[in-house]
């Protein structure tokens, strides 16, 4: 079953042309895709949309069957999400950040005590779970986004740079913690730069560029556009060949040579 | 969830207190409540005015941050401008009831206890349209692709305007009529036709700027 379908996004910013021209992709229930593109190709306004934090021109979105308006919140209660600008209060301690999140998810006082004690044991913030998030270091305001936006096993969970200023054990784990819940049926929507967990992870590749996708593919269809590449498993070689044929090295700023 | 909305805003106003700005308006109003030609408890009631009205400057906070973490979560607005606005009128209490204390210290002990009990109900009974009139300023604001220079001036302005003609008609009524149980039923109305009517207008004058192409967070 599809958890997420996008279809026909059409979305300009005033004075600019089409950042997003018309993007399509399905999110199968128990997939973890990869959204890939370069800096400014829409990524984050796509993620946006589903979330209802911006218009679109055109285009529809479902979750779970049902097609969403951005004033429509109910279907919230389906999603997780880590955002590039994070959905937690910073005032808040972590621990009351989680169970905030647990309590506008509707999880039994008990059930959201237990998690939220697991969540955070898991991203190693017990010691400081009573302390402010503005006092924390990026990376576990990170893992503090993270804990979130799993706590009530969302059927769709959408990760916006879900690693960057994470710690590779950390990251290890969230892997780990990723694949269960796909196992488990969660469809998983990430965004990354870091090439090398994306490929470790993910089972299905959409490429953004141009305002389309304009490469949608499964894991095996990457090794095997690679290999035709003369790359043995290179998502990086594919995603250039894509984005920018041929490309050259650009020369660094001549002071620098 | 407007309790979790309003838990939310509390623990905000624990951890953030706007002491500076609360004394320093107790201590601007400190010579008037000294003065014979103010009624005794109205410099308490222009603090707890001052505080509200710097609070609903911002109730949805900056438009890139507060804003968005509300409309990712699974809120309903209604909820969150109820929660807000509840939280709003309990920080102005605050203020006039400290404001009243420090000033009465001040002034010296006074037993016209009935004057106090009028002013605190007068406040109560103008929270309400004033937290109204604050919200959809808030809302316009945020709803504009940017906003121009002049407009934090104009909503400040505005919501001081607002809070002197919300506030007539329940000075009117306590100077004129003296009875606490009429401005106790002025408040109760005030209040409740703020809950039913003028959140849910608020709530849906968000619904249609989400509708709009402008909408983006």
């Amino acid at each position: 079953m599809t958890a997420l379908a996008v279809d026909g996004l059409v979305k300009a910013y005033p004075g600019t042309s089409r950042i997003l021209d018309g993007v399509s992709f399905d999110l199968p229930e128990g997939s973890i895709t990869a959204l890939l593109g370069l800096n400014g190709c829409g990524k984050t306004t796509t993620i946006k949309a589903i979330l209802g934090l911006t218009s679109l021109e055109s285009g529809t979105i479902s979750i779970l069957g049902t097609r969403v308006t951005p004033s429509s919140s109910e279907y919230k209660r389906h999603i997780g999400a880590v955002l590039d600008d994070p959905l937690y209060f910073d005032w808040l301690s972590a621990r009351d950040s989680i169970r905030l999140h647990a309590r506008l998810r509707r999880l039994p006082e008990r059930v959201a005590a237990e998690r939220t004690a697991e969540l955070l044991d898991f991203f190693s913030l017990a010691d400081v779970q009573h302390e402010p998030i503005r006092t924390y270091s990026s990376g576990m305001k990170k893992k503090v986004s993270v804990a979130t936006a799993v706590i009530h096993r969302p059927s769709i969970l959408i990760l916006d740079e879900p690693f960057e200023g994470i710690d590779p054990l950390a990251a290890d784990d969230i892997l780990v913690m990723l694949r269960l819940m796909a196992t488990r049926g969660t469809a998983i929507l990430i965004t990354s730069h870091i090439f090398d967990t994306v490929q470790r992870l993910c089972s299905r590749f959409e490429i953004l560029h141009g305002g389309k996708i304009s490469l949608s593919c499964s894991a095996e269809e990457i090794s095997a556009r690679a290999m035709h590449l003369g790359e043995a498993t290179g998502l990086s070689e594919v995603f250039f060949d894509l984005v920018s044929p041929g490309r050259q090295h650009r020369p660094p700023p001549s002071f620098l040579t | 969830m407007t309790g979790i909305i309003f838990a939310l805003e509390f623990k905000r106003f624990c951890a953030r207190p706007s002491w500076l700005l609360l004394g320093a308006v107790i201590l601007a109003s400190a010579p008037l409540s000294l003065s014979p030609y103010f009624p005794r408890f109205f410099p308490a009631l222009a603090c707890g005015l001052t505080v509200v009205g710097n609070d609903l400057m911002d109730m949805f906070g900056s438009r890139d941050r507060e804003i968005r973490k509300l409309v990712a979560l699974p809120l309903d607005l209604h909820d969150v401008i109820l929660g807000k606005g509840f939280m709003t009128m309990v920080k102005g209490a605050i203020a006039t009831t400290v404001a009243g204390v420090v000033h009465a210290w001040l002034a010296g002990p006074s037993d016209d206890s009935s004057q106090a009990l009028l002013t605190g109900l007068g406040f109560l009974a103008t929270m309400p349209p004033l937290v109204h009139i604050g919200a959809r300023l808030s809302i316009a604001a945020i709803s504009k692709p940017s906003p121009g220079v002049l407009e934090p001036l104009v909503r400040v302005v505005l919501t001081l305007l607002a809070a002197a003609v919300c506030g007539i008609p329940a000075v009117v009524l306590a100077t004129t009529t003296h009875s606490a149980p009429a401005l106790a039923a002025y408040a109760a109305l005030s209040l409740s036709i703020w809950m039913t009517v003028g959140a849910r207008g608020s709530a849906r004058r968000l619904e249609r700027w989400m509708q709009s192409p402008a909408y983006d967070l």
